[in-house]
């Protein structure tokens, strides 16, 4: 019996599941609905075992894909580096249920520590990516990825300014962290530009999906801080969720690839 | 052979991912506002939603021709005039920024990853 011999396609092609995405969307509002339904008391107790769930979940996610590339020098490092910063998120959110359930106030507090590591560590997974496959980028691309994050500390500005009328404590703080978290958005941006043309391209875009919905919920956070109007069930937390799930299939999808 | 692909989402895709992240943002909120004003009708005193203060305006009435046959009138008559309910009907560049910031951003980052131009790339996995 001969064997046919198996035939490489001219393309290689991989696509994004828009079904899984849907299901994470789907899933959170679920969420938030039935949190609506419930006890306060039983909303805080979910939200809070959900909150450090998720990013621990993520983390692990990563840990298991830097474990695979081990012996990639660049993979194997970057995707630590992302799992370690998921970690952080993780820590950070235990430390913040932690101030809440001794009635501290928990923002600011050393949970923020945790919670700005992710973005340093972020940004090494994707500059190591970039930097490794030595792409060349135009000037014109460069003040592209310099003017988003300018927009969107911008943006937060404005809106909180308008807000409290004032640029008190909360508003210096939350802008450190958007800062860092619309640097991270860029770097990501410019990551899935450089890897568009390979087959990692979908798992990059799903990646800068996550890191979007990440800064979506930061600028939302720390405007929502500055007027104090931040609560555990506040729908700001589902853009975190999603961003954790989305990063996740990231995950799942550039392990898949290769 | 050449192994490379090129991710192509649609700019429809695009859109209907903003408004999931938008629509995610304003039905979490709509259940979250409904909630919250239950929790206020119960035993009013949760946390610091209602912190901020109504718009005023605050007239000053002062009665300066004092003469012995004139009622004189307290210094200062307060008459408060309540905006809040004017100010919600007008839609002002703030609210529309605050309504459209989410799918802006969504559309921005994809268009900046989708511009064919700027970059070199030599990427082959």
């Amino acid at each position: 019996m001969t064997m046919e011999p198996e035939k490489v396609p001219e393309r290689l092609t991989t696509s994004i599941n828009y079904k899984v995405l849907l299901l994470i969307f789907g899933f959170i509002i679920g969420l938030q609905i039935f949190l609506s339904s419930i006890s306060e008391e039983n909303a805080d107790l979910l939200i809070t075992s959900i909150s450090v769930i998720n990013p621990l979940a993520a983390s692990a996610a990563g840990f298991y894909v830097a474990k695979k590339y081990h012996d990639s020098n660049v993979f194997g490092k970057s995707y630590f580096a992302l799992a370690m910063g998921l970690l952080c998120f993780g820590l950070g959110e235990l430390t913040y249920v932690y101030y809440f359930f001794i009635n501290e106030d928990p923002y600011p507090s050393i949970a923020d520590v945790f919670f700005f590591g992710f973005y340093p560590l972020a940004f090494y997974h994707i500059t190591k990516n970039v930097k490794f496959f030595k792409a060349k980028i135009d000037i014109p691309t460069k003040i592209l990825v310099v003017i988003l994050p300018i927009s969107i500390t911008g943006l937060y500005s404005y809106l909180s300014l308008q807000q409290i009328g004032e640029a008190n404590f909360d508003y210096y703080y939350g802008l450190v962290f958007i800062s860092a978290s619309s640097i991270v958005l860029a770097a990501a941006i410019l990551g899935a530009r450089v890897f568009r043309q390979g087959l990692l391209g979908v798992a990059w875009l799903v990646l800068v999906l996550g890191i979007l919905l990440t800064t979506v919920g930061d600028v939302w956070y720390y405007y929502l801080e500055t007027f104090e109007q931040y609560t555990l069930i506040h729908p700001v937390n589902l853009f975190w969720y999603a961003s954790y799930w989305v990063i996740t299939y990231a995950l799942y999808k550039h392990q898949n690839i290769i | 052979m050449k192994k490379t692909t090129l991710v192509h989402v649609s700019p429809l895709t695009v859109i209907a991912i903003s408004f999931c992240v938008t629509g995610m943002g304003m039905v979490g909120y709509l259940y979250y506002s409904d909630f919250v004003e239950q929790y206020v009708e119960k035993d009013g005193n949760i946390s610091t939603k209602f912190a901020t203060p109504k718009d005023v305006t605050v007239y000053e009435v002062t009665n300066k021709d004092i003469s012995p046959n004139t009622m004189i009138l307290p210094s200062q008559i307060s008459i408060i005039d309540d905006y809040g309910d004017k100010k919600n009907n007008i839609l002002s560049l703030g609210d529309l920024f605050r309504v459209l910031w989410i799918p802006l951003l969504i559309i921005g980052s994809y268009i900046l990853v989708h511009s064919d131009k700027g970059i070199v790339s030599r990427v082959r996995v």
